[in-house]
C-alpha cells in the first residue's frame, strides 16, 4: 500500500475526537403522587401530633411541593386541626393508647398507616468533657473546635431498639428566649463507630445535619455510652439533646433519607430509594418516645 | 443361549459375557455332542466381535500445534469423535476390516486414511492448512457439527474470525467478539465485561490454560486482557454446563494460548495507535520442545505526555499504560508424556507524577493479573488420558501515594487483591465409542485481601495492616457423554464442591444434564439443566470493570449463589456448514448480590458484608444465532429477547424489579466478506436495549422530626420504583477492511477500522443538573466515531 492510500483515513483520524458528550434525556412524568408525613410523639407524660400532607413536584418543574390544606385528618379517632401558619396538621393531647393509626382521604383516594409506641428510653446522664479540635477523615479533611459531650442511657433488655439523638440550642445573644433551634446547620459527631477508613483507621462519622440514628446492635440490653462533638458552640450556650426512641421501620426510613442526602453527589454510591409505611401514598408516619436533657457550654 | 447381537452393540463387556457364557453352557451339558462346533462358533464370534481401539494426537502439520475439537469420523460404521483438549483422540473400531477414517477441522483440509488393523494402534494426524488465512478463507469439508454433539449453548469462535472482525482503536479484542454472541451482551459502552444471560459481570469464569483470571480488563474495561495473537481457540458456554465446570452461574469463557511451532520460527505483530504488540514463537528442541512468548503495550502516556506537560507548565507527568505478556513453554518428554508450562502477567498503571523544585508526589492506581500453570499429560493406554495441573493466579490492585522532599516525606499505600495455589487431576477415559467419561479432582487455596495499608511517614507512627481471609475449596466431577442411541445422546454428570471459610463450610452436589435428539438428517432437539453454585463474589456495581472491584468470599452471612438453569433447542447445520440453533432458556438464582440503598461502593473496605444484601434473580428468553465459521463470507447473526429481574426484601419494598442489565431485545450481525486474496472488508451493526437505571422524577417534603416545622425542610427524591428508568437503546455500526500482502518469506496487513460509523451518541451514563430549581437529566457519551489504523506483520 502506498503511503498516499492511507492520507484519508488519518486526515479522518486527524479531525475526529473522542470526547464526553451530555445530552439532555427525556424523562417520562409521572402523576403527582400525595404525600403524608407525620408523627405521634409523647415526652414526660403529654403527646402531641403533627402531620403534613402535600404532593410530590416534578423536577422538571419550578417550586416548593404543594401543601393540602383543610383536608379531614384522622389519628385513631381524632380529627387533627390545620394550621394555616405552619401548613401542619396538629393536635396537643394525652394519649393512653399503644398503637396509633392514621387515615385520610384525599382526592377521593383512602389513604392510611399504622405504628405503635415502643418503651420508653430516658437519659441516664449527661456531661460536658470539654472542647475538643477534630480532624474529621471521611468525606474530607477538615479541623474544627467541638464541645464533647457525653451522654448514656439505659438499652431495653430483649428488643431491637432503635434511636435517634437530636441536638438543638437556645440562642445564648437572647437571654430567656424559650424556643429551641434544630442544629441544621451544625455538625455533630459520633464518636462510636463501626467503620474504617482506608488505612484501617477508625473513623469518625461526619453528620452534617441534624440527628444521628442509630440501632442496638452492638450494646443490646447494655448501658449505651455515647459521646458526642457538636461544634459551632461559641454561639450558644445551652445545648439540649432529644433521645427519640423509634420503631424500626423508623429507622430504616430516616436512615434512607439521611443516606439519599448523604449521597446525592457521590456518583460511586448506589441510588437510596426512600419507602415509606403510607398506604397509597408516599411519606412516613410512626410514632415515638422522647427523652430530653441539657447541658450548659462554658464560654 | 448366546445372544450374538449384544456381542456387535457392546463388544467390550458383551464379550466377555460370551465367554461367562459358553463357559457355563459346557460345564452344564454334561452330554454335550458337538464341543468342537461350539468352539468353532465361539471362535467365530470371537474373531468377528474383536475391536482394537486407534488414538492419537491431531496436531497442524506447520506447527504441530495440538488441533482441540478436530473430528475423527468412520463413515461407515456412523461412528465419530473428537479431539480434546490436548488434541488427543480415542476411537474403537472392528479389528481386521477395512475402514476409512475422516479427519477434519475448520479451515485445514479434511484427511482420509483407509486402515485395517487387528490390534490397538497409535495414529497420529498432521491437518494441512487450507489457505493462508485458513480459518475463514477456504470452507472444509467437515468439522464438528452442531447438531450432532450433545452439548448445547456453547460456542467455539475460531480466533482467526474473531481478528478478521472489526477492531476497536486498531486492537483486535476476543472478549468484544463474545459480546456479538446471543445472550451475551457488553455491561456498558465501551466495556469488555460480559453480562451473560442476565447474570453480573462476576458470574463468568475467565479461564486462560485452564487458569482462572480475576480481572480481564485493561485501561477501566474498554480492552480484554488477551492478546489475539497469543491464543489458539475460544469456547464460551453459558448453559448446559459439563459437570467439569463449576464456581461461577453465568458462563464459561475457556481461553487456550498457542503452544510454540515447534517446526519453525515465526514472528506475528502488529502497530496500532493505542499500542503494539509481538509474538514469536518457535522450537528449542525440533519436534519436541517449543516455545512462544508475546507481549503488548500502550503508548498513550508517552504520545500524551508532551501534550499533558505543555498544557500543565511542565509539573504534571501523566502515567497512564497497561502491558501484558504471555509465555508457553511445552515439552514431549515421550510418546505418552507432555509437559506445559505457561504463564501470564498484565498491569495497569494510571497516574499522575508531579514534579516542583524541592519534593516529588506521586500518585494514582495499579493493577494487574499473574497466572502460570504447569501441566503434564499422561498417555496411560489408548483410552485412558491424564493430566495434572498446578496453578496460581493472582490479581492485586493498589492504590498509592508517595511524597518525597525536603520537609515531608510519605508513603500510602491501600492494598486489595485475589492469590489462588491449585492443584488438580483430570482423567479422560473412552472405554468404547458410546461413551466418553471425563472426571477429576482439584483443590484451590484462595488467599483475599480485601484491604490492606501501609503508611509510612506522614508524621504518624507507621501502620502495616493487611486484612486477610482464607478459604479452600475442593471439587470432584464425573461426567459421560453418553451415544444411547444413533440418534440420541446425553451427556450427564455430577459436580461436587466444598468451600471451607474460617466461619463456616458450604457443601454442594450439583447435577449436570445435557441431551440430543436427532430429528432429521441434519436437525435434532436439545436440552439441558444445570445446577450451578458461586462461593466468591465480586463487590462492584459499576459494571465499567473498575480496578477497585474487591473479590471476596461467601461467609456465615453472606451465602452461596445458586443457579438452576433449563434450557431447550434446536440445533441444524446446513450442508454449508452454516450453524443455526434456536434455544429457550430460563435461569433461577437465588442469593444473588446487590448493593443495599445508598451504599458507596468504591473501597468498600472491611465492612463490605454490611453494604450488600441478598436475593433471587430470575431471568429467561429465547435466542435464535446464525454462524458461519468458514467460506468467503463468514460471520454471525444474533437476536435474543429477554427478561432478567431480581427479588430482594429489602430492596424496592419488597417488589419485583428489572435487573440493570434487563435488555429486551438484541439484535447483532458480524460479517467478513473476502473480496480477492488481498482485500477483506468486515462489518458489524449492534442493536441492543437499553440498561435500567433508578432516576428520581419528583421531590417532596420529608419527616425529620427536627425539621418538620421548618419551611425550608430538605426534600427527599421520589423514585418510583428501583431501576424505574430504561436508558435509550444502544447501536452502532463498525466497518474494518484489511490489505494483505503475502510476500515470498512474510505477510504484511494494514488494517483499516472505523468504530461507531453514525457517531450515534450512546448512553454511558447519566447525571442530574439542577438550574433554577429545576432538575434536568443529561446522557454522558463516550466513543463516538473513531478511526484506527494498525499494521501487522507475519514472517
Amino acid at each position: 500500500m502506498k503511503i498516499r492510500t492511507l492520507i484519508f483515513p488519518l486526515s479522518i483520524m486527524l479531525v475526529s475526537c473522542t470526547k464526553n458528550v451530555s445530552t439532555p434525556v427525556i424523562i417520562k412524568n409521572e402523576k403527582d403522587q400525595i404525600v403524608v408525613n407525620g408523627y405521634v410523639a409523647m415526652k414526660k407524660d403529654s403527646s402531641f401530633s403533627l402531620v403534613k400532607v402535600s404532593r410530590t413536584k416534578k423536577l422538571s418543574e419550578q417550586g416548593s411541593p404543594e401543601i393540602i390544606p383543610d383536608q379531614k385528618v384522622f389519628i385513631n379517632d381524632e380529627q387533627l386541626v390545620f394550621d394555616a401558619a405552619s401548613q401542619i396538621y396538629r393536635s396537643v393531647h394525652t394519649t393512653s393508647a399503644n398503637s396509633h393509626y392514621l387515615h385520610t382521604n384525599i382526592d377521593g383516594i383512602e389513604i392510611n398507616a399504622e405504628d405503635h409506641f415502643p418503651a420508653p428510653v430516658k437519659f441516664l446522664s449527661v456531661e460536658y468533657l470539654g472542647l475538643d479540635t477534630i480532624r474529621q477523615i471521611a468525606g474530607f479533611e477538615s479541623e474544627d473546635v467541638f464541645a464533647k459531650i457525653k451522654l448514656s442511657f439505659q438499652d431495653p433488655v430483649e428488643t431491637e431498639d432503635y434511636y435517634q439523638i437530636l441536638v438543638k440550642y437556645s440562642d445564648s445573644l437572647t437571654p430567656g428566649y424559650s424556643e429551641r433551634f434544630p442544629s441544621n446547620d451544625y455538625s455533630i459527631i459520633e464518636e462510636q463507630v463501626e467503620e474504617t477508613d482506608l488505612f484501617g483507621n477508625n473513623i469518625y462519622k461526619f453528620i452534617p445535619h441534624d440527628m444521628i440514628i442509630f440501632r442496638d446492635h452492638y450494646f443490646n440490653g447494655k448501658k449505651k455510652e455515647i459521646t458526642l462533638f457538636v461544634s459551632r458552640v461559641s454561639f450558644y450556650q445551652d445545648l439540649y439533646f432529644e433521645l427519640h426512641h423509634i420503631s424500626k421501620d423508623a429507622f430504616i426510613y430516616h436512615k434512607n433519607v439521611k443516606l439519599q442526602s448523604l449521597n446525592q453527589d457521590n456518583p460511586f454510591a448506589e441510588p437510596t430509594i426512600v419507602t415509606g409505611n403510607i398506604k397509597n401514598a408516599v411519606g412516613f408516619f410512626g410514632c415515638r418516645h422522647i427523652d430530653e436533657t441539657n447541658v450548659h457550654v462554658p464560654q | 443361549m448366546l445372544h450374538v447381537d449384544t456381542v456387535i452393540l457392546c463388544p467390550q463387556w458383551e464379550l466377555t459375557i460370551l465367554f461367562v457364557t459358553c463357559r457355563f453352557y459346557s460345564l452344564t451339558t454334561a452330554n454335550m455332542k458337538y464341543p468342537f462346533f461350539w468352539f468353532l462358533l465361539l471362535s467365530t464370534y470371537c474373531g468377528f466381535s474383536q475391536n482394537i481401539t486407534i488414538s492419537g494426537f491431531i496436531v497442524d502439520s506447520l506447527s504441530d500445534e495440538k488441533l482441540i475439537g478436530a473430528v475423527i469420523a468412520v463413515p461407515s460404521l456412523n461412528i465419530g469423535t473428537s479431539t480434546n483438549a490436548y488434541g488427543f483422540y480415542s476411537i474403537t473400531v472392528p479389528a481386521n476390516e477395512n475402514i476409512i477414517m475422516q479427519i477434519s477441522y475448520v479451515g485445514f483440509r479434511s484427511q482420509i486414511r483407509s486402515v485395517n488393523l487387528h490390534k490397538n494402534e497409535n495414529i497420529n494426524f498432521s491437518l494441512v492448512s487450507s489457505g493462508t488465512l485458513r480459518e475463514v478463507s477456504v470452507a472444509s469439508e467437515r468439522a464438528g457439527k452442531i447438531h450432532e454433539s450433545s452439548q448445547m449453548s456453547v460456542v467455539s469462535i475460531p480466533i482467526a474470525q474473531a481478528k478478521s472482525l472489526p477492531t476497536f482503536l486498531g486492537e483486535v479484542d476476543i472478549m468484544k467478539t463474545i459480546q456479538l454472541l446471543p445472550g451475551i451482551q457488553a455491561a456498558n459502552e465501551g466495556s469488555s465485561n460480559l453480562i451473560v444471560r442476565g447474570g453480573s459481570p462476576d458470574q463468568n469464569l475467565i479461564l486462560l490454560d485452564g487458569v482462572p483470571v480475576y480481572n480481564a480488563y485493561h485501561l477501566f474495561g474498554i480492552f480484554s486482557v488477551f492478546n489475539a495473537d497469543a491464543l489458539s481457540s475460544l469456547e464460551v458456554v453459558k448453559g448446559g454446563f459439563p459437570a467439569r465446570y463449576g464456581g461461577r452461574l453465568s458462563s464459561v469463557v475457556d481461553i487456550k494460548m498457542k503452544e510454540g511451532n515447534k517446526q519453525k520460527y515465526h514472528t506475528e505483530g502488529g502497530i496500532g495507535l493505542l499500542a503494539s504488540r509481538i509474538m514469536v514463537e518457535g522450537p528449542i528442541v525440533k519436534n519436541k520442545m517449543s516455545f512462544m512468548i508475546s507481549g503488548r503495550r500502550t503508548y498513550y502516556d508517552i504520545l500524551a505526555r508532551p501534550l499533558y506537560r505543555s498544557q500543565t507548565d511542565g509539573k504534571y507527568r501523566l502515567v497512564l499504560n497497561f502491558y501484558d505478556l504471555n509465555a508457553k513453554l511445552n515439552y514431549r518428554l515421550s510418546e505418552k508424556d507432555h509437559i506445559y508450562i505457561s504463564a501470564y502477567m498484565g498491569n495497569d498503571k494510571f497516574g499522575i507524577k508531579e514534579k516542583s523544585d524541592n519534593e516529588v508526589y506521586n500518585s494514582g492506581i495499579k493493577w494487574g493479573n499473574i497466572t502460570a500453570v504447569a501441566r503434564w499429560n499422561h498417555l496411560f493406554n489408548s483410552k485412558l488420558f491424564g493430566n495434572f495441573t498446578l496453578y496460581h493466579s493472582r490479581y492485586k490492585f493498589n492504590l498509592y501515594s508517595e511524597l518525597s522532599g525536603a520537609n515531608e516525606n510519605y508513603k500510602l499505600n491501600y492494598f486489595s487483591g485475589i492469590y489462588d495455589w491449585a492443584a488438580k487431576y483430570d482423567v479422560d477415559y473412552i472405554p468404547n465409542n458410546r461413551h466418553y467419561i471425563k472426571a477429576g479432582l482439584g483443590g484451590i487455596y484462595h488467599t483475599y485481601t480485601p484491604n490492606a495499608s501501609q503508611i509510612k511517614g506522614a508524621n504518624i507512627p507507621d501502620i502495616d495492616s493487611v486484612n486477610k481471609l482464607n478459604s479452600i475449596e475442593g471439587n470432584a466431577y464425573i461426567e459421560d457423554d453418553i451415544l444411547i442411541t444413533a440418534a440420541w445422546k446425553a451427556n450427564v454428570g455430577l459436580h461436587f464442591n466444598s468451600f471451607f471459610t474460617d466461619s463456616k463450610t458450604y457443601i454442594s452436589l450439583q447435577p449436570r444434564l445435557s441431551t440430543r435428539y436427532i430429528l432429521f438428517e441434519r436437525t435434532s432437539l436439545k436440552a439441558s439443566y444445570a445446577y450451578m453454585n458461586q462461593y466468591i463474589h465480586l463487590l462492584s456495581n459499576s459494571g465499567i470493570g473498575l480496578p477497585t472491584d474487591l473479590w471476596v468470599p461467601v461467609t456465615d452471612k453472606l451465602l452461596p449463589m445458586q443457579a438452576h438453569q433449563m434450557a431447550l433447542g434446536m440445533a441444524h447445520t446446513t450442508r454449508q456448514d452454516v450453524e443455526i440453533s434456536v434455544e429457550g432458556y430460563y435461569k433461577k438464582m437465588n442469593n444473588v448480590l446487590e448493593y443495599k440503598n445508598g451504599a458507596s461502593f468504591i473501597l468498600a473496605g472491611s465492612n463490605w458484608q454490611d453494604k450488600v444484601t441478598q436475593g433471587r434473580g430470575e431471568s429467561y428468553g429465547g435466542e435464535f444465532f446464525v454462524h458461519k465459521k468458514a467460506g468467503r463470507t463468514s460471520g454471525m447473526i444474533s437476536y435474543t429477547l429477554s427478561w432478567s429481574n431480581r427479588l430482594f426484601s429489602d430492596l424496592n419494598n419488597g417488589k419485583t424489579f428489572p435487573y440493570k442489565y434487563d435488555r429486551r431485545h438484541d439484535f447483532k450481525i458480524a460479517l467478513v466478506h473476502k473480496l480477492t486474496s488481498k482485500i477483506e472488508l468486515s462489518c458489524d451493526w449492534i442493536f441492543s436495549s437499553g440498561n435500567t437505571m433508578s432516576i428520581p422524577t419528583a421531590k417532596y417534603y420529608g419527616s425529620s422530626p427536627n425539621s418538620f416545622m421548618s419551611v425550608d425542610e430538605p426534600y427527599n427524591y421520589y423514585y418510583p420504583a428501583r431501576n424505574n428508568y430504561r436508558m435509550p437503546a444502544y447501536h452502532r455500526l463498525d466497518a474494518g477492511a484489511k490489505f494483505t500482502k503475502v510476500k515470498s518469506k512474510s505477510t504484511r496487513e494494514w488494517v483499516l477500522g472505523i468504530y461507531n460509523m453514525y457517531n450515534r451518541r450512546n448512553p454511558f451514563y447519566i447525571y442530574s443538573e439542577e438550574k433554577n430549581g429545576i432538575t434536568t437529566f443529561k446522557q454522558i457519551s463516550l466513543l463516538g466515531f473513531l478511526p484506527s489504523i494498525s499494521y501487522n506483520f507475519k514472517f
